[in-house]
Order: structure tokens, then sequence, then C-alpha cells
């Protein structure tokens, strides 16, 4: 009898656990990579995740469709940005992107406990808006919507160092400084005071962070991370072309080609007024000249900030006689001397679309190369050369934007990113936890081949010769990571070198070639 | 059967044969079951007692591993006859260049300890003087493989000696992680110290090196071992050292090198008890027979800014105090090689001027007047 019970019950507990373990298999999506971060990589990593090998061969993307959610306190807003969600077919691997900017991107990774994704349930069933090019999207399937839905993020795309980002924070978060613009005057902390966009409602939100020790809010243990190297990109300085009738107009291309560092500082820092400042072709008519700069949270501004105005060599600043407290300061909107002004977009997308507005005037701007970035501005706007270098090819031939329909490998060279003499380029890390989830390892190998054989929309890590000098940043004593120790401090705005002579160095002298900056 | 006993081991024998109510296997249990197996089993207890007690009781664990029958003692840095006694070195690999030839030898004179030594002559020089190049924890043998360096430590007719310190590199193993370079720094220095001293004895049974001309190089933790090695070896005649560790109060203090979880380890009194015998500033001011250079980079993290005041506070009379405000400035005053040549023109003069006097005519770099006189 004893034996019949237990057999039955054997049999009875054998047949529940097949079950349950069929249905939780049926039901567990899992989420192999929740970024989130720069908006530059938003097209290479959806380009790389739809694949069977990566996430899937399904995809749905949305304008300001998600939202990254800080759950330390409930006074820090929510980040709204445009999401990508890609998927598989059988619904057991997803992966997703939310683009906002990098610097708030890595206060979400980096919050203890970490920020979320939030995606409002009414997208579920809605049609995607094919954000991606070459992709076409399907709807959001109610499953889908279920694994990500306050799923924390597992990784931050960055334009920088996480030290750089922090270090960013940190300036915008600091009483604003009027002689050294070391603080920006967007506190007090730990959540700050928004920065908005001059041309639309968006806004950006300084918040705490810390990459080690304690978090500044919840006072919760920093975990451990790694970032990993992606790829190397330039910085575009473009103006728009639209206007004629004047000789002073960006549509002058003969006499504006190129603009050298220094007065492209002052332009950015408005004590240019006029366009032709910028020429050095004489009698031009004097055009006001209007700049968009983009918020300090952003690594578009990061990066120009420390190559250019901010260099050792230059030191000033775009945020020159930018009180966030005083009118015109914060949404930015100062007139220059030649009539022109100095305004801000919350966005790449945003930033592009304004300087390729020719209601605008004589307009300059800048944001990462992408094809993706420039695809809608390619017959109004045209790039400079800076210092007389090239960012996309090894000679200037009239700054036009080319086009991809993808593949197009070889469309652009980056001849001048990758031998080091363009002065404004970053490497995209992404930041994770310490061990690299392996979706998220796999998905940036697959973003570089992506930008290698696909869509050229930057330089993969392994293909570049040369590297900025590190410098310790935020505590984080600084290594370039090519002489067997982890890479380590910030780098934004580091000269730059060859690889091979770090390597010489430290074999001669056990030191690295660090604190070097341009 | 045999598997069964191998995996298994001893103390499961009987359950897994019990569970096999069969032929031989039985018969084997019932045979080996009640007698042996108390027996084998009190037979290990033994044998695990007396091997734990001999690791607490073995002076080697105190003091140091050596070869059999001999003792190191970590704490006398000089080394006594005998006290270590070398294998023949075994010759791994000879290659021939244009400008050098290199030869990566395996010498031991400890129980698993091999050292990988790279002995790097120039071509064309019979008897070259000799520069031993130790560079700090962590570091591996990488660079004495690197064409381009051994061309830069051999120019102008000069023998370069390779090798890593104690618990560094390939000479990190079987340890248990805790144990590293600064917890275990007594031993790691103390080791190290006595390496140079056999590497130079083996060194001077070579007839192709001239032991009248001995210099050594040393970064971080090598330099602090070079000072050492220098102060108990006269064979050792020019010490050219770059940010030596030391002052181990401050230096366990503030040291970037140290995981702040372990840093109040090494700042009892008992741990810099046990270290104070090997802090080069006891050891510096004794190098009044040598050329000795000291180069600071006052932005190194390594050894922290009070530490390295303190040694060059200590440096002897006429030694060369040199101090960098920068990498930046080192760079300029070092690189392509540039760092190797002080050391060379004290073992052959030649009529140049002093690399501080250099060095100190650019900005950032200054030449310190030494300490002591």
């Amino acid at each position: 009898m004893t034996t019949r019970i237990s057999k039955t019950a054997a049999t009875l507990a054998l047949a529940v656990m097949m079950f349950t373990g069929l249905n939780s298999y049926a039901v567990t999506t899992k989420v192999l990579f929740n970024g989130v971060g720069a908006s530059v990589l938003f097209n290479t990593f959806a380009l790389a995740a739809y694949s069977s090998s990566q996430c899937g061969t399904n995809i749905w993307t949305y304008k300001k469709g998600g939202n990254g959610i800080d759950g330390r306190s409930s006074q820090i807003p929510a980040e709204n940005g445009n999401i990508w969600i890609v998927w598989d077919t059988k619904l057991t691997t997803v992966c997703a992107f939310l683009s906002i900017d990098a610097t708030v991107g890595a206060q979400l990774f980096f919050a203890v406990p970490k920020g979320t994704l939030s995606i409002p349930s009414t997208e579920i069933g809605t049609a995607g808006q094919n954000l991606v090019p070459t992709l076409t999207d399907t709807t959001l399937p109610q499953a889908v919507y279920t694994a990500l839905n306050t799923a924390s993020f597992n990784a931050a795309v960055l334009d920088s160092r996480p030290e750089d980002a922090l270090f960013a924070e940190n300036r915008v978060l600091a009483a604003f400084d009027p002689v050294h613009y070391n603080g920006l005057g967007y506190g007090p902390g730990p959540i700050g005071t928004p920065i908005e966009s001059t041309f639309s409602s968006s806004e950006a939100t300084p918040v705490a962070f810390a990459i080690s020790g304690t978090d500044p809010i919840t006072g919760e243990a920093v975990p451990a991370w790694a970032a990993t190297d992606v790829g190397a990109d330039p910085e575009i300085i473009f103006v728009n072309t639209e206007n004629t009738g004047s000789n002073g107009d960006f549509s002058n291309t003969a006499a504006f080609q190129n603009v050298d560092r220094f007065p492209l500082t002052l332009a950015l820092n408005g004590t240019f007024g006029y366009t032709r400042d910028l020429s050095n072709v004489p009698g031009l008519d004097a055009q006001p000249l209007d700049v968009v700069l983009r918020e300090p949270l952003a690594g578009a501004f990061g990066t120009l900030e420390f190559s250019v105005p901010r260099s050792v060599e230059i030191g000033s600043t775009q945020e020159l006689g930018v009180n966030p407290a005083q009118s015109g300061g914060n949404p930015l909107n100062i007139a220059n001397p030649g009539g022109g002004w100095r305004k801000r977009a919350l966005s790449s997308s945003e930033e592009v679309s304004e300087v390729g507005n020719s209601a605008n005037g004589n307009v300059l701007g800048y944001t990462y190369w992408s094809t993706g970035n420039f695809a809608s501005v390619v017959n109004s706007t045209r790039y400079l050369t800076v210092d007389g270098i090239d960012p996309l090819y090894a000679s200037y031939a009239g700054g036009f934007f080319p086009t991809c329909t993808p593949p197009c490998p070889g469309l652009v060279s980056f001849t001048n990113i990758i031998n080091g003499s363009y002065p404004i380029w970053s490497v995209y890390r992404v930041a994770t936890a310490h061990a690299v989830p392996g979706g998220v390892k796999a998905l940036i190998a697959a973003a570089q081949t992506q930008a290698a054989t696909t869509i050229p929309d930057f330089v993969p890590f392994n293909q570049l010769g040369v590297f900025r000098s590190h410098y310790t940043l935020e505590g984080r004593i600084a290594s370039n990571g090519f002489a067997g120790k982890a890479e380590n401090g910030g780098d934004l705005g580091g000269a730059v070198f060859p690889i091979q002579a770090d390597l010489d160095f430290y074999t001669d002298t056990g030191k690295e070639l660090l604190g070097f900056k341009q | 059967m045999e598997a069964g006993f191998g995996i298994a081991g001893p103390a499961s024998v009987v359950q897994v044969f019990a569970e096999k109510e069969d032929g031989m296997q039985y018969q084997w249990k019932r045979k080996v079951n009640p007698v042996c197996i108390i027996l084998l089993t009190l037979l290990f207890a033994h044998g695990a007692t007396c091997w734990t007690q001999n690791l607490k009781d073995s002076p080697a664990r105190q003091t140091g591993a050596a070869t059999a029958g001999n003792v190191e003692d970590w704490n006398s840095l000089q080394l006594t006859n005998g006290a270590l006694t070398p294998e023949p070195p075994l010759l791994g690999e000879k290659d021939d260049f244009p400008q050098f030839t290199r030869e990566l030898l395996q010498v031991k004179w400890r129980r698993g300890d091999p050292i990988d030594l790279y002995v790097i002559r120039p071509k064309g020089v019979s008897n070259p003087p000799v520069i031993l190049y130790l560079y700090t924890y962590p570091s591996e043998t990488d660079r004495f493989r690197n064409n381009d360096y051994c061309a830069r430590v051999t120019k102008d007719g000069f023998a370069a000696i390779g090798f890593v310190s104690a618990l560094t590199g390939h000479r990190y193993q079987n340890r248990p992680m805790k144990e590293w370079f600064v917890s275990e720094l007594p031993e790691a220095l103390g080791t190290s110290v006595h390496d140079v001293q056999m590497i130079l004895n083996y060194l001077s049974t070579r007839a192709d090196l001239d032991m009248s001309k001995v210099g050594m190089f040393g970064e971080g933790s090598g330099g602090t071992i070079a000072i050492l090695s220098a102060a108990v070896d006269p064979r050792i005649k020019t010490v050219d050292v770059l940010d030596p560790w030391g002052d181990w109060p401050d230096w366990m203090a503030k040291s970037a090198l140290i995981p702040e979880e372990e840093r109040p380890n090494y700042v009892k009194p008992e741990f810099l008890k046990k270290v104070a015998a090997f802090d080069p500033v006891q050891w510096l001011p004794r190098l009044n027979s040598q050329h000795v250079r000291i180069q600071q980079v006052m932005d190194d993290a390594v050894t922290p800014k009070l530490a390295k005041e303190r040694i060059s506070s200590v440096a002897p009379a006429g030694a060369q105090v040199v101090q960098y405000d920068s990498t930046r400035d080192f760079f300029g005053a070092v690189s392509g090689g540039r760092i190797f040549q002080w050391a060379k023109e004290q073992l052959k003069p030649a009529p140049l001027k002093p690399a501080a006097i250099q060095a100190a005519q650019k900005p950032g770099v200054r030449a310190v007047e030494s300490g002591r006189d």
C-alpha cells in the first residue's frame, strides 16, 4: 500500500514538475541586452541585434517610446527617448535600446539600484515607426513588453569612459563658476535643474551617481563594472548651406570649407558674431553666425568641449557666459556680437534637424558621424574640415555627406581617425557588470562587424592604431589599457599617440603615456 | 575495481561495493571491509596530522623555502655561503640577431621557483659590462623578448640581464590569491635580493662578461630591490632606480597599488615592524661607494609623494636625484631609450654631461640636491 502511494505521488510530482517546467519555458523571454545611452549607436546596435544569431528578426521602434526610470527618488523625472526592441519569433530572446544622453545613460546604469526601462502599455500592439534604416517594423507583442517593462538596464552605451561621464555630471551639478567654468550651475545635486531645449519641450535632468564607493542617493555599494571599447567616431562640424544671396552665407562653399580650432572655439562660445570670422577668404559680407550647442550632459558636448574649446591649448568652454540662473541661460538663447545666437538642442536628431533648418539662418552645429544621423540633411548641410583635416575621408571633397543603403562598406575611409590627426573623436564604450553578460558581448562584436562590413558608422576599436592618453579622473588611477593593466581613468581630450609609442615607453620604463592632454 | 578505488577513495569503498552485490566485488568487500578500512583510515589520519604539523613547524615556511637541507632566511639580505645551492642552468633558447644575442636560461636555487633569466649580449664585444634590469611588480618578462628593447639596452656595448622578482609574473604560482607581493613583502623583497646575488654568482661563472662593471636598473619594487641588493653586494657598482617603493609607513598608508579593503592590514604596527628591515630608507644612505641615481615621477600614484620625498631625503652623498613633475616631463626627458644612458655612462664613462644636469635644463624637471653629505 505504502509503495503504491509512493509511486503515485512520485508520478504526480513528476508530472507537475514537467508541466511547470514546460510552462515556464514557454513564457520565459530572456533579456540579452537592455541598453541605455548614446543615440549615435542606435542604428548600428539595432542592425547588429537584428539577426537570428543575436536577438532575433523582429523589430519594433518608436520615437519617444520608452522611459528610463531612476527609482532612487520619486523626484527624479523619467528620461524619455527613442527605443528599438528586437526579439526572436519564439519569444525566447529580446534586446532593447533606449536612446538618451550618454551621461544620463551612465546615471541610469550606475544608479544603485539600477535604473529600469518603462514602456507605456498603450504601445502594446501598436505598429513600429521604422526608425532604423533598412529594417521593417512589426507590432509590439504583449510578451515582449512583459519581458522588458521594468527590466533593469544591463548596459550603458557611452561615447566616453564612465569616468568622463561622471566628471560631466559633476561639472553640470557644481555651483556656477563664472571664471573657470569648473561648475556649470545646474545644481545643487543630487537632483539638479533640468537643462532645457531651446527648440522643444525636451529637457535633461542632471542626477548624481557614483562609479565606485557608495551611491550618493541610496548609500548602497556600487558594484564592480567593466567598460568595453567598441570603436572610435569623429564628431562632425557642419553648417546649413541653404541660405543664398550673400557671399557671407555658408553656401559660399569656396569660402567655408574649413574651421580651425581657435576660431571654432570663439564661434561656439559666442565671441564671434559673423560667419566670415571663420573664413580665411577676405571681403565677405557680415552675416550673423548662429550656433546650436548640445547640453553639457551629452557625450557629443563633452567630446567637443575637451577636444577643442576646453583643451589645454585653448582653455575656454562652449558655456562661456551661460549662467542657467539668468535670462537666456536655460533654455539657452544668447545673442552674439553679430546679431546671431547660441541656442541648445537636446538630442542628436534635434541638433541635426535645427542645423538643417534654413529658417535658422547661417547655422553651425556638431554631432557624431553616422549615416543615419545626417541622412535627413544631406541636401541642406555640409561639413567642414577642422585644422584642414577631413573627418571622413583622406582629403576634402566639398563636405557632402555620403548616403548609405546598406551594405555600404568603404563608404567613408576614416583615414584621419585611424591615424589620429583629426582632432575631435572619441571611443565608444559599453559599461556593464564586471563580468560582461554574454548577450552584450556578442552584440558589441556584432556591432563592430556591422561597422566594418555593412554600415561604416565608426572605426572598430581593433582597427585603431592610436589612442588618447588617459588621465586620473574621479578617483580612478589612469591606465591606457595596453600594458597588461585594465583601462582606467578619463580620456576625453587626451593627446593622441600611436599605441606602439605607449608599448615602447612601457617596455623601457614600466610607465605608460598618461596625463597628456591636447 | 581499481577505477572504483581510485575515484571513490578508501572511505567510500564500502558504500560503492555494498551496492553491487555480485561475485568478485562482494568477495573483495568482505576481505577488505572490517580491518583494512580502519587501518587505512588511521594511516591517512596520521599522515595528514604529520604533514600539517610539518608545515607548521617548518623553518622554511617561516623564513623561506630553499633547496633540500638548506634554510633561506629572508631577514638576512646578505646571502651566506651555501644558503642556496644552484642547479645547473638550463638553456631554453638562444637567438642570434645582428646587434645582439639573447639567451633564455632557467636558473633554479629554490624549490618550486625556477627563474627565467635573459642574458642579452651585444655583438662584437667580448666582455661587455653588465646591467641588470628589474621592473616593478606586477610585470612579466615580455620586454626581454622584444627585439627593439634588447637593441636599446645593449646599445654601446653593454650586456643586459633580465628577470622578474619573486611573486611576480611566472614566479607567482601555487599560492592562495590572498597572498601577493605586498602581503608577503618580506619574502618578496628578501628572496629577490638573494636572487640578485645568485644571478651575479652565476654570471661570474661565465667567461663572456665583465663582472668588474656591474650596474642595476630597477623600477618601482625593482628599484627597491636594486637598492637593497647594492647595499649587501659590492659587485654592484651603479644603481639607477626609478620611483623605488619605500618609506613603508607612508607607502602602505597611501599607495594606489593597495586595495582599500586590504590597506588596514598593512598599516598595522606588526606588519610595519615585519617590513621595516626592508625599507630602502634604511639602506639607501649606505650606498656610498656606488654611483646612484634616483628618478622620481611626482604624479606616479603607486609611491605617494610623501614617501618619494622621504626616500630622496636620505639619498647618499653624490647621488643624483631627479624629480619630474609629471609623466609628461619624464617622457620628454627619457623616451627613446635615453633612460638607459646614465647607467651606461657610469660604467663606461664618456665625456657627456650627467643626465641629471641635462634633464634639469628642461621645464618640469629638477635635479635635487641629495639629502646627505
